[in-house]
């Protein structure tokens, strides 16, 4: 048996436990703890110290409440700049969206019209259509691509 | 049945060194193992709870188990 197994196995126990395991990972364990008495030993260990965690009411130092409530308060922030900032990202492109359905019949007829004023073959037109069309959109994504911009924050979690 | 004096002083004496064990490993583990089994909270939790990524969560909590181990040994659960 390697050494990476009774790590394997050791990293399960201290994370979830036996029960907290799916179902192939428990019995895995299970076999394990069955064949290897040091494990069996680890498991005995961190139970008790689990055990022992949750026997008494420990005051967490000042000093820990503090960093966790800043932390938090800072997760809070980082998540209500997301949403703000996803709200804005969905309501934009359902409001580009509506205006392409709207105008693209508009535009189409407007080239259509033009393509017969200019003498120009259908293909033509269309093509110039169709380049008009997509440029703006292609621009846009190459400008933002040549900047790095995304939808998430600098510190945000969408980047990582 | 009210708990007898004795009883309160092992109580506390149990509850100090808990604390002496937490208080001796570093900060991040501490904060982890309190995290996780003092408030119950999961691992997922946890890491939004620190901005910490989820795998660091986890090998913050597989080594401050590993290091509270021995400072507990003998302690009665």
């Amino acid at each position: 048996m390697t050494r990476d197994v009774h790590e394997q196995a050791r990293q399960r126990i201290a994370l979830g436990g036996v029960d907290g395991l799916p179902e192939a990972q428990r019995t895995w364990l299970q076999t394990h703890l069955h064949e290897c008495e040091s494990c069996r030993d680890y498991a005995q260990g961190t139970d008790r110290v689990i055990r022992l965690m949750r026997s008494v009411p420990i005051a967490a130092s000042p000093g820990l409440v503090r960093t966790t409530q800043k932390r938090v308060r800072e997760r809070t922030r980082q998540l209500r700049e997301e949403r703000e900032r996803l709200r804005l990202v969905g309501m934009s492109c359902f409001l580009v969206g509506l205006s392409t359905a709207i105008t693209t019949p508009l535009l189409w007829r407007g080239f259509e019209w033009v393509g017969h004023w200019a003498e120009v073959s259908s293909p033509v037109w269309q093509t110039g259509f169709a380049i008009f069309w997509i440029a703006p959109a292609l621009a846009a994504s190459l400008l933002l691509l040549g900047r790095g911009v995304h939808i998430a924050g600098k510190d945000s979690r969408l980047q990582r | 049945m009210s708990p007898s004096a004795l009883d309160v002083v092992a109580q506390h004496e149990h509850a100090e060194r808990i604390s002496a064990a937490l208080t001796s490993i570093p900060p991040e583990y501490r904060e982890t193992v309190v995290l996780r089994f003092q408030e119950g909270l999961a691992l997922e939790e946890i890491a939004t709870v620190t901005g910490a990524p989820l795998g660091t969560v986890k090998s913050r909590l597989y080594r401050g188990l590993n290091l509270l181990m021995p400072l507990l040994k003998g302690a009665q659960g």
